[in-house]
């Protein structure tokens, strides 16, 4: 029983669990910062090549570092990502998504999009304002950083 | 069949073109620098505004601009929806519609309580398209002074 619940705690659960999946949750979990953890972030803060401000540093899940080293174009459940969303040093805001089912389906109901910079906050499976453009990317990642 | 999506960064000349040509329809002398600036500055920060294009065939043909306002009148943050406009080639398809609903989801996705706009005097077919979406004129007339040279 003890080795069942140390494999249920293991690093393999963890992977799946956060970013949560409630908003209030999910906002205090990015404003804690506790991606950092165990996020692997981009090299640099760099120009946004999206619609989230002037310059973005990416976080990957390592459910997704895992997914992109194995070469796969389809991510697994649980892979995630979060965007600071960056203004000089200070986060004035996040964008994150997090994939919910193993098929992403044609407009993106797999993946859970948040984006919260000032007054706009975005939230939803396959929310329109962020799986239009996502749906270009390899499985709805727009971002280039391959860890 | 169009595409609509936020513009990104990417997006910068084909959305200059696009406003340039809308503005021009309009008979608005604004030069092409200062609509640069402008968009430079949404792209820059989202608070000030969103952009969407629309795309047929991946290539840009039509453009929404929304700017984010405090009104009184609406106790809280509302959405201009400045420009709407689509190329002529691609009128009648729906994809002005198209954009105008992605324009109002998108700023009561960033919490606008209303959209306001404005229509040239007597140009029909926008306000049968902007009545049909819920739109309903005001017994106004925007005024407009500058406080720096254009």
């Amino acid at each position: 029983m003890l080795a069942a619940a140390t494999l249920l705690g293991g690093p393999a659960a963890a992977h799946d669990d956060p970013p949560p999946r409630r908003k209030a949750a999910l906002r205090a979990w990015l404003e804690a910062g506790a991606y950092r953890a165990e996020y692997t972030p981009e090299p640099a803060v760099h120009p946004s090549a999206g619609p989230h401000g002037a310059s973005v540093l990416t976080w990957y899940s390592p459910t997704l570092v895992d997914d992109l080293r194995a070469g796969r174009r389809v991510f697994s459940k649980g892979a995630a990502m979060v965007k600071e969303i960056r203004s000089g040093a200070a986060v004035v805001g996040f964008a994150t998504m997090r994939k919910l089912k193993r098929k992403s389906g044609p407009v993106g109901k797999g993946w859970l999009f948040y984006e919260a910079i000032g007054g706009s906050s975005f939230f939803g499976r396959g929310h329109p304002a962020c799986a239009g453009c996502h749906r270009q990317g390899t499985d709805y990642l727009r971002s280039e950083f391959r860890p | 069949m169009a595409e609509i999506r936020q513009a990104t960064p990417a997006d910068r000349e084909p959305l200059l073109r696009l406003l340039l040509a809308q503005l021009g329809e309009h008979d608005i002398d604004t030069p092409a620098v200062a609509i640069g600036t402008a968009v430079d500055g949404i792209l820059r920060d989202p608070n000030r505004g969103r952009l969407l294009v629309a795309t047929v065939g991946g290539t840009p043909v039509g453009v929404a601009a929304l700017s984010f306002m405090w009104p009184i009148e609406h106790g809280g943050r509302s959405a201009w929806l400045e420009e709407l406009y689509v190329e002529p080639p691609h009128r009648g398809h729906g994809i002005g519609r198209a954009l105008l609903r992605a324009a109002c989801d998108l700023a009561a996705a960033c919490g606008a309580v209303a959209v306001d706009l404005e229509i040239d005097a007597g140009h029909q077919r926008a306000a049968r398209l902007y009545e049909a979406e819920g739109f309903r004129p005001l017994p106004r007339a925007r005024w407009v002074r500058r406080l720096k040279p254009g």
